[in-house]
């Protein structure tokens, strides 16, 4: 059961992706931005509203916090497998058509958050899936900063490299 | 700090898969892909032996001056995945390392023999012949030797005395955990590379000695497959993972897969080498764990000082066969990035909890997989585009295994002083008695869609045994079908082990490459 409604995810995402011109064009939608290889133009508004709710309370997110933490989580993406780098797209892709972003969750006061909400309890393993996913990716690209060590109250790493070393 | 083996002159034997110099066909006695345990081991047998071996690694020569000791690049760098790999219906997360050295150069350090009754019943029960106790005993000697294998003679950090003092407190046994470091200075950050050179990783020991020696080493370069002729393995396709779209040939007289469990069998399934009985891949493992987390009044500091240095095998017997449900028990370095994703939320939720970080400590369970019939592993496969997979069932055994040691843990960290724990688990939250841990754990659901479990230890996919209907390598780690072609890591393996797994890769696969060496004489 859980298996196929990865396969219909995938499928989904695949189809509007292939098939209809206009789901295409959202595919393709936006442009290349600089210091990214994944998320385009388009993606960013999603994304750091995701970001927000993900690190709501982690202090004050700066826009060059956002950057980074964006660009980690574009770094990570690209080295994970390639399955999921799909499947993210495949979202990303639901968010760009107005009626299937709202079947996904994003509406309310604060879409982001009420889309991580109903993925996290989600009776569908893929939904639950892309937010253990969404959440990993932006965890792990702030709290491995200092940024994100203050508020662990991490004192860093208990050793200075050597300036110059014997290569 | 230890002294840099990495010289100039001897990164002169190593290439990048990129390198326009490089020509696109390479010659050597002997060609291995991966540099991990196994590899880097039987690397430098092989060339010692005079043979000139050519090893080829998918990741990186990151060497001490490179880490950076911040987990994200760490991770970003040295592992698969970004140390985020998956098992296929994402029920267990698995760190295996992606650079020179493989994991060895980002372990914990904890250093076990290979328990002589586990080597006994592969005798018994597939047949493996030449690595009893005895045999492997001088191996085991020398890698102790030359990798100052000791039990940790410095007090155990906080986070490891919860686990020393829960079970002195319970009346559980508990002891010492022998490391492979050398001049350690008790930094605690083996899991992101050691700075100081200190831990007798593969990267520094036996890789550099055999490059040395004269092996030439190619690095970010991904093996596609190898080309199967009547006679054997003709040659390895490989290229740049940073890909030039142009194909490296490696000839070779023999041919050694050393790429780690899941990946020894994703290279030899992308090859499409014979495998008549369908042995290929079956019986990964994966040592299986669960994690407890807890939460102490006093300040515990668990990212400092050796990250692992007491174990319990008091939920251990020495007949696995007979009693399924057993699981080891140790510690897990609380690394910042580590700990935020154990705690369950997002938001302000999760931000209140992990500000506890100072305050908490990390027990882990290890389940030992592969004795019974209830625990017969996971398949290491490909994926649609020829990447390696691995499916690891979510069996009544691993879930009920899984309640058993999350139970085990919350009775030593409350023992040991603990005011709160929560099993790391998608529907768990902090409790503040044992009472309630016990009610909370009885009742959690533990399928894969809500268990969160983790693996460090990949074994297994191409087992050995002397029948080939059972096994996919011989004794020596030959495979069965191809003539040139061994197999020489802890993909190796029959069963899991209940240990740390290095040790055993680098005693058994010392004492076949050294066989290996002989026969190709």
């Amino acid at each position: 059961m859980e298996r196929r409604e990865l396969i219909r995810w995938t499928l989904l995402g695949g189809a509007l992706a292939s098939a209809t011109p206009v789901f295409q064009a959202c595919t393709d939608a936006g442009r290349e931005v600089e210091g990214l290889v994944f998320f385009r133009s388009t993606d960013l508004p999603f994304v750091e509203s995701l970001v927000r709710v993900v690190l709501q309370g982690a202090g004050e997110l700066s826009p060059s916090i956002i950057r980074n933490v964006i660009r980690g989580f574009d770094r990570k993406i690209m080295l994970a497998s390639g399955e999921k780098r799909a499947d993210l797209r495949s979202l990303l892709v639901l968010l760009q058509i107005p009626v299937l972003r709202w079947s996904m969750g994003w509406h309310g006061a604060d879409p982001a958050a009420n889309l991580l909400t109903d993925c996290r309890y989600s009776r569908l393993l893929l939904k639950r899936q892309a937010y253990a996913g969404l959440r990993e990716g932006i965890l792990t690209s702030f709290y491995g900063s200092p940024a994100g060590w203050q508020v662990l109250g991490y004192p860093g790493p208990p050793w200075a490299q050597p300036e110059v070393q014997s290569r | 700090m230890n002294p840099e083996p990495w010289t100039p002159a001897l990164r002169r034997n190593v290439s990048r898969g990129d390198d326009p110099d490089l020509p696109g066909e390479l010659s050597a006695d002997v060609v291995i892909v991966g540099s991990g345990a196994g590899g880097g081991t039987a690397a430098e047998i092989l060339q010692k032996a005079g043979l000139q071996v050519l090893l080829v690694e998918e990741g990186d020569l990151r060497t001490a001056a490179d880490f950076s000791l911040r987990e994200e690049e760490a991770y970003e760098t040295m592992f698969q995945e970004v140390a985020g790999r998956k098992t296929t219906d994402t029920g267990i997360n698995i760190f295996q390392g992606k650079t020179v050295g493989g994991s060895t150069t980002v372990n914990w350090t904890s250093s076990f023999r290979t328990p002589s009754y586990v080597l006994r019943y592969w005798q018994e029960r597939f047949g493996v012949s030449g690595l009893g106790a005895e045999e492997l005993g001088p191996w085991f000697e020398a890698v102790e030797k030359r990798l100052h294998i000791q039990p940790w003679a410095i007090p155990p950090n906080m986070n490891n005395q919860i686990l020393l003092k829960g079970a002195r407190a319970t009346g559980v046994s508990s002891a010492i955990i022998p490391r492979n470091v050398h001049r350690c200075q008790n930094l605690g950050l083996c899991g992101v590379g050691c700075p100081a050179n200190a831990k007798q990783s593969m990267l520094i020991t036996s890789i550099p000695a055999a490059v040395a020696a004269g092996t030439k080493m190619l690095v970010r370069t991904r093996a596609d497959s190898l080309v199967h002729a009547r006679k054997g393995i003709r040659e390895l396709r490989c290229r740049s993972v940073d890909d030039t779209g142009r194909i490296l040939r490696l000839r070779a007289r023999h041919f050694v897969v050393a790429a780690g469990g899941i990946g020894s069998a994703a290279l030899m399934l992308r090859s499409g080498l014979p495998d008549p009985h369908d042995r290929m891949g079956r019986r990964t493992f994966l040592h299986p764990s669960v994690i407890s987390v807890a939460d102490f009044p006093e300040a515990v500091a668990g990212y400092y000082g050796a990250p692992q240095s007491v174990y319990s095998d008091h939920y251990m017997s020495r007949v696995p066969w007979e009693k399924p449900r057993e699981f080891k028990l140790e510690t897990v370095p609380v690394y910042p990035l580590l700990y935020v994703a154990l705690v369950n939320g997002i938001g302000e939720e999760h931000v209140r909890e992990i500000r506890r970080f100072p305050n908490t400590g990390l027990m882990i369970a290890l389940l030992r997989d592969g004795f019974h019939s209830e625990s017969e592993g996971g398949l290491a496969g490909l994926d649609d585009e020829g990447g390696p997979v691995m499916a690891y069932p979510y069996t009544e055994w691993l879930q009920e295994t899984s309640r058993d040691a999350l139970l085990a843990m919350a009775r030593l960290q409350f023992a040991a002083g603990a005011k709160r724990i929560m099993p790391v688990h998608r529907d768990a939250v902090f409790v503040g008695s044992l009472a309630a841990a016990e009610k909370q754990i009885g009742s959690l659901t533990m399928d894969e869609g809500h268990n969160r479990m983790f693996s460090a230890h990949v074994m297994g996919g191409c087992g050995m045994g002397e029948d080939p209907r059972k096994s996919v390598v011989n004794s020596q780690g030959r495979h069965h079908q191809v003539e040139n072609l061994s197999v020489l890591d802890g993909s190796v393996f029959p069963t899991s082990l209940g240990v740390n797994p290095q040790v055993s890769i680098y005693a058994v696969i010392s004492a076949l490459a050294d066989r290996l060496a002989r026969d190709l004489g």
